[in-house]
């Protein structure tokens, strides 16, 4: 293995610092080219290597990159700092991993320690993903599954009941609705949690939108589930043409964009679609 | 390695390894160019339709628990619409889970047949509960008989839609990433 060969090679990134020009790198580091790089690529049992941000780690024991490629997106042997941006885990990943190597034509080389930007937010917290690491992704993509679901299906429950007449599909939207009303503040706390421990409060551009649109989704959701509650006959209200009924049909329909939007950030953000 | 890391990172690891098979599987001539002009649909369908079952099924267990809890007639009809629901969304998310898989799982996994054959059986229970449902719409008002194995049938959609979407979920955030 080239750069490590004999040598423990360190875990992480525990070279911060490095001047190129001059070559003043540890024994156990090469420096890189694109060309050389890319020979790294898993094929044919060769070592996995890839690039962030000018360093270069060997990833050949992850079970993720066996082969060369990691979720068939992306691909060993290459440069992954454009990758990056979007993706849903952090930069703390690579600590995982032993550089190897530097690659100085990368277009963002790395300034800081990357572990003071991954520092585990507290040691009770460190101990709790440690035993349950499923706390740590999971918790927000499971919730979500429920405003958006439940506040698809008002509009369309509502909608049958207007085509159809009949009166349980009403019910149900309204059931719904609660469902959405009931689901989306977990949903916001699971959405911080994961902001702050995955995206270290990066206002990236998609969460933005969410922490914009979240709370009037709860607003339109809530205020249509109480008006329903007060006034079971609202929506007949609707079809006589009061304008009562009107806005409260308008409310349920807003419904509809507002989660939309709200799960097509979720899902750029799971999924990026620049990596595809 | 464990045998409940094998499950979280075993199909992530196995899609990797070249098998027998591998070449078995070959795309249509149809799929690629219709990914490139829409990448979207390259990742995005499955996972944005497995919302619909997946909440269909639990909130058809919950509704009927709340109706046996509460006798409010209204919530056992609203647990009989989300069968419906879910016999309406669970085809659609098995195609687009099969179009996810050719385009990118395009090796042979056990855990991704897994979660196909279970999700056959998810859509045959929902099917035949709904059709029970439709039939006898009394049939959650009592219990005795036969008419438990219907109420059986609806809570067994918890358990299974849970395991079936705990594979997808393993696949979007493998826990060794963690």
């Amino acid at each position: 293995m080239v750069g490590g060969a004999g040598t423990p090679a360190p875990r992480g990134p525990p070279h911060p610092h490095f001047d190129v020009k001059e070559k003043r790198l540890p024994e156990n580091l090469k420096i890189f080219t694109a060309e050389e790089l890319v020979q790294y690529n898993g094929a044919a049992g060769r070592p996995v290597y890839i690039a962030y941000r000018g360093r270069v780690y060997d990833v050949s024991d992850s079970a993720l990159w066996a082969g060369g490629d990691h979720m068939a997106t992306h691909f060993a042997g290459t440069d992954l700092t454009g990758e990056f941006a979007d993706a849903p885990h952090g930069e703390e990943v690579f600590e995982r991993y032993p550089q190897v190597g530097v690659l100085p034509t990368s277009p963002e080389p790395a300034e800081i320690p990357l572990a003071e930007v991954s520092e585990p937010p507290s040691r009770f917290l460190d101990r709790l993903l440690k035993r349950f690491p499923l706390l740590k992704r999971h918790p927000h993509p499971m919730v979500v599954h429920f405003p958006i679901v439940f506040f698809i299906s008002t509009p369309i429950f509502t909608f049958l009941y207007l085509v159809t007449g009949i009166r349980s599909f009403e019910t149900t939207g309204w059931h719904c609705l609660g469902g959405g009303v009931l689901f989306t503040p977990v949903a916001m706390v699971t959405g911080l949690f994961t902001w702050w421990l995955n995206y270290e409060l990066r206002p990236l551009r998609p969460i933005v939108v969410k922490l914009i649109l979240t709370p009037l989704l709860l607003a339109a959701g809530t205020g249509a589930w109480v008006w329903r509650w007060l006034n079971p006959e609202i929506l007949a209200a609707a079809s006589l043409g009061d304008w009562t009924g009107k806005v409260y049909l308008g409310l349920l329909l807003s419904l509809l964009p507002l989660i939309s939007v709200i799960g097509w950030c979720g899902a750029s953000l799971t999924f990026p679609l620049h990596e595809e | 390695m464990g045998a409940a890391d094998d499950l979280t990172t075993g199909a992530a690891r196995r899609q990797q390894e070249p098998g027998p098979e591998e070449a078995s599987r070959p795309q249509p001539s149809w799929l690629a160019p219709m990914v490139a002009r829409h990448p979207y649909l390259r990742r995005h369908p499955h996972p944005a339709l497995a919302h619909f079952p997946i909440v269909f099924m639990l909130a058809a267990g919950f509704f009927s628990v709340l109706f046996l809890l509460t006798k409010a007639a209204s919530f056992e009809t609203t647990a009989f619409h989300c069968l419906g629901g879910g016999v309406l969304s669970t085809p659609a998310c098995i195609a687009t889970g099969v179009l996810t898989q050719r385009l990118n799982y395009p090796r042979p996994d056990p855990t991704l047949t897994l979660e196909k054959r279970l999700s056959y059986l998810l859509w045959a229970m929902v099917t035949a509960a709904f059709v029970w449902r439709w039939l006898d719409p009394g049939v959650l008002r009592d219990l005795h008989g036969l008419n438990f194995i219907y109420f059986l049938m609806v809570l067994a959609l918890t358990p299974l839609v849970t395991v079936i979407s705990f594979f997808g979920g393993m696949l979007t955030f493998p826990l060794e990433q963690d």
